[in-house]
């Protein structure tokens, strides 16, 4: 039978970095970082190649449309039905062989990059832990187990981002990420609350079937609307959008392929996951997806302001992450979760090619971070600066690499869809002319010009092919990743007439906005060479700026001092989370510890002991050893005894003669 | 049955209360012996009296019911006496031998 | 109400017996106590003859008057005894609640006793004779309980070997 052998190789895929984990969990404290490294590799290598085999049977005529593996009945209480099977359909095929080919590619990559830490073991089964989690988050085929994967990612992301926990400053960066994804926790929880309610299931098919004939919610206080925004007051907390984003930036305090991985490629695309998995829902919730739309063009906005100043490279690509996540969140916010997938699936090429080379770079320059102590890197290490050059074309969105299709598609669909509208638009526009800036700023400052660093002391060096391979490959997914989905307009002029892939491929499995689209092909042209142009003037603007003239740097600097101070400090908005919510609940928290705890809470503790004592003591002169007085306790004893028995007796007898008397 | 040697006398006015208030008196007595009294001998005596006490009630009662189960049982309680007076008496003995005094207090170094 | 030689006789053994028993715990001298036990093991064994149980009786002059009381006699010799200056354990409250517990267990069976009707003996009928009791006592011992009878046997056999093994221990609680 066709759907055992499905089983068996889900089995696989998911078990195998959940051995992977045991396997090396096990043996926690051993160094030996190249077992450590080969074991979790492997086993995230097994995942992809039983991905693989379950995804080329969607393939050919009259393939299924979906595998799905029932594995056994979870929770079964009061019509809560929640069994454990997965499902791997067109949507989940794209990120299973995107979580599990980058995420081997970065396990890879890590054998080098852990190769002087001092726990190498634990690092890789926290990984592969990691790989096993997401894998439920993506498979799951309800809402319990995405959740249960969902919780178990924020676990590792916790786990590995105060992976260095010796450091304050990086243990309290895991507890910012893990406390702030709690609060978009509550919310998906609410989300699914909200579900259960109205559908009576969290099955996703389930949910899906059941929206099918329905209306379009108008208000804002619908079940389904706020199912919605529920969840995806989630995927703002796992997926860093504004108001949550703030923990991704500090989550690059953990080892760089995990910023990589977790903080870049997979975990943090995982809300907009969910909102492509239940499009049938979102797209009844127009204002809810208004909510997305905006939320998604601002967060695009302000986080590529931000990395336009910041010198630490983890940084830079941290903000880049959050802004690009903006970018796949307006796209569903105006209906086109196909580009938003597409997006994803690029992003995840790109960024984690810029993290890893950005690995590379802090690997050479002996944990270096800081972009204003390098510079001319480009002839100390050449394959990262190459494979690095490839990913910085994806991302500004130059022709034909990845990232131009992807995002193009995004503004295209921000301007013409029926949810669309050309604000929407601009603001996209304008998020990628600060992409191209501070992405050619980072080349500059990282690559080019001249050495800021002693030569003399300091060797940067490429590293070994355990960090180079994953490079390259990743570098050539960047260059062509983009073809699965080239846009009709382009398409027709090609040789051959090659259709849109992904379109065709998600066909059926996300939901398409009902209305009128606006925009023509022309216009299509236009903005497509709008957006080309203005990504091109500003990476040539930026490589003027920092490579030929850094004087006039300075000079801006200078005249927008108070701007530029603003944005440096990241608008301050850690500042005003802190003064506004995170002061006043510790202080409201120390008013109660000082007055309730203390007065209340702590004196009834003491009361309890001090009773339990007082009675111990009072009874332990019981226990004097004094053997007539003991004897004393029997004849009381036999008193008492007989004494019960007699008034036994006597009420008894007076039943008696009630019954057989009267 | 006119055999008998006891003169039996139908209109005796002392009956089975009789003796069974006897029997609690010298129980009670004994009782005060073993609360009250230092000397373990003496305590033992007083366990000798509450079993006698016991006796007479079995006895009595033997009588009164017709049925010679309660004298068998007097037989073992006197076995019983016996042998507690034995290990009893062997008890006060070492206890003498150690500290020249048979007080109950003594009994108190057993406690743990 | 006449007085047959019965109650006479009961009468006189059980104030003989309450006297000598308040003797037991009254009396300094732990010899006077010993004798006063006698006395009331006499007195007890008369109370037993005037009940018809003439074995039991016997035994009670014989095994308590005789072998118990002997051994009382004996060790109490062996102690040196004299008159103790505190005979009586002190402590004025835990005395009264002592007095108390046992007044207090005799009104309870004393007053259970006398409520339970005017039970008067019947005229003998089952126990004819000395000798046709003593009979009927020993079918018993020896058929129906003879499995306790034994036992009891063991358990005196034990009880000797241990008094012995206490009494050769040099004192404290530690054999050497």
């Amino acid at each position: 039978m066709a759907s055992s052998k499905a089983e068996f190789l889900f089995a696989i895929l998911i078990l195998a970095p959940l051995l992977g984990f045991l396997a090396n969990g096990l043996r926690w404290k051993s160094k030996n970082y190249m077992l450590a490294g080969s074991i979790a590799t492997a086993a995230a290598g097994t995942s992809f190649i039983a991905a693989l085999a379950i995804v080329m049977r969607l393939f050919g005529e009259g393939a299924p449309k979906a595998v799905t593996a029932d594995f056994f009945q979870w929770i079964s209480i009061a019509g809560l039905e929640v069994p454990v099977s997965f499902v791997i359909d067109h949507i989940s095929a794209l990120m299973v062989l995107v979580v599990t080919g980058v995420g081997t590619l970065i396990h890879l990559f890590s054998i080098g990059y852990m190769s002087h830490d001092e726990r190498p073991t634990k690092y890789f089964a926290y990984l592969n832990l990691f790989l096993f989690n997401m894998l439920l988050l993506i498979l799951g085929e309800n809402l319990v187990l995405m959740f249960v994967g969902w919780e178990g990612v924020g676990l590792c992301s916790y786990l590995l981002i105060g992976f260095w926990f010796t450091d304050k400053e990086k243990a309290a960066a895991g507890m910012k990420a893990f406390v702030t994804n709690r609060i978009g926790d509550a919310g998906f929880l609410l989300g699914m609350f909200m579900l259960f309610v109205t559908f009576g299931s969290l099955g996703f098919s389930e949910i899906i079937s059941k929206v099918a004939g329905l209306a379009a919610e108008t208000g804002w206080t619908g079940p389904i609307t706020l199912a919605a925004l529920f969840l995806f007051v989630g995927a703002t907390g796992k997926s860093a959008q504004i108001p949550l984003y703030v923990w991704l930036p500090d989550a690059m305090a953990g080892p760089t392929p995990v910023s990589a991985l977790i903080h870049a490629a997979t975990m943090v695309t995982a809300g907009v996951y969910m909102i492509v998995r239940l499009s049938p829902l979102f797209i009844l919730a127009p204002n809810a997806m208004m909510v997305i739309a905006i939320i998604g063009a601002a967060t695009a906005v302000l986080a590529a302001t931000i990395g336009l100043t910041q010198f630490d490279i983890k940084k830079v690509l941290a903000y880049s992450t959050v802004s690009q996540l903006g970018y796949m969140f307006l796209a569903c916010g105006v209906g086109a979760f196909g580009a938003a997938m597409f997006h994803l699936v690029t992003h995840a090429f790109f960024k984690a090619l810029m993290f890893l080379g950005s690995g590379s770079v802090i690997h050479g320059m002996h944990e270096e971070q800081d972009i204003r102590k390098m510079g001319g890197l480009a002839k100390y290490m050449p394959l990262t600066y190459l494979t690095f050059f490839v990913g910085w074309i994806a991302i500004i969105g130059l022709p034909p690499f990845a990232g131009f299709f992807s995002k193009d598609e995004i503004l295209w669909f921000a301007f013409s869809s029926p949810h669309g509208s050309v604000w929407l638009w601009l603001a996209g526009f304008v998020g990628a002319a600060c992409t191209a800036f501070y992405m050619t700023r980072l080349m500059a400052l990282t690559f080019w010009g001249k050495p800021r660093f002693d030569e003399h002391h300091t060797h940067p060096h490429e590293a070994g092919p355990s960090m180079t391979i994953p490079l390259v490959v990743l570098a050539i997914l960047s260059a062509v990743g983009g073809f699965m989905g080239i846009p009709h307009v382009i398409g027709e002029i090609l040789p051959g007439h090659p259709g849109n892939w992904l379109e065709h491929w998600l066909h059926g499995f996300i939901a398409v906005p009902a209305g009128e689209t606006h925009g023509s092909a022309v216009m299509e042209w236009i903005l497509m060479g709008l957006s080309v142009s203005i990504a091109g003037l500003s990476a040539i603007t930026a490589y003027f700026f920092y490579v030929k003239e850094p004087s006039v740097v300075e000079r801006v600097k200078n005249r927008m001092g108070r701007l530029h101070t603003l944005v440096y400090n990241k608008y301050f908005v850690d500042e005003i989370y802190f003064a506004k919510i995170i002061d006043p609940i510790v202080n409201g928290s120390k008013a109660l510890w000082a007055f309730v705890d203390v007065n209340f809470i702590d004196r009834a503790t003491f009361v309890a002991g001090d009773l339990v004592k007082g009675i111990g003591s009072t009874a332990r002169t019981l226990q004097s050893g004094n053997l007539q007085q003991y004897a004393l306790f029997i004849a009381l004893g036999v008193v008492g005894f007989l004494a019960f028995l007699f008034e036994l007796r006597a009420s008894l007898g007076k039943l008696l003669m009630q019954a057989f008397g009267g | 049955m006119p055999t008998s040697a006891v003169v039996v006398d139908s209109i005796s006015s002392v009956g089975l209360n009789h003796y069974l208030i006897l029997s609690a008196i010298l129980f009670s007595l004994g009782v005060v012996g073993v609360l009250m009294r230092r000397n373990i001998i003496v305590i033992l005596m007083s366990i000798e009296l509450m079993l006698n006490a016991v006796n007479i009630a079995f006895v009595a009662f033997s009588r009164s019911l017709q049925n010679m189960d309660g004298q068998a049982m007097v037989f073992f309680v006197m076995t019983i006496a016996a042998a507690e007076a034995a290990v009893g008496l062997a008890l006060a003995t070492t206890i003498f031998k150690k500290f020249r005094e048979v007080n109950i207090r003594y009994f108190e170094h057993l406690k743990g | 109400m006449s007085l047959s030689l019965n109650d006479i006789l009961f009468y006189f053994l059980a104030g003989v017996a309450v006297l000598s028993a308040l003797g037991v715990i009254l009396q300094s001298n732990p010899i006077y106590c010993a004798l006063s036990l006698a006395l009331t093991m006499v007195s007890v064994a008369g109370l037993f003859a005037s009940l018809s149980a003439w074995f039991v009786a016997g035994v009670q002059l014989i095994v308590y008057a005789g072998a118990v009381l002997v051994l009382f006699v004996m060790v109490l010799m062996l102690f040196d005894t004299k008159a103790e200056k505190r005979a009586f354990s002190k402590g004025i409250v835990s005395g009264f609640f002592k007095i108390a517990s046992a007044a207090m267990i005799f009104a309870i069976a004393g007053g259970a006793a006398s409520m339970s009707g005017d039970a008067r003996f019947s005229k003998l009928t089952g126990i004819a004779s000395a000798t046709q009791s003593t009979k009927d006592l020993a079918d018993l011992l020896f058929k129906k309980y003879l499995f306790s009878f034994e036992a009891m046997g063991a358990l005196l056999l034990f009880i000797a070997i241990g008094a012995v093994a206490l009494s050769r221990i040099q004192g404290g609680t530690h054999a050497d």
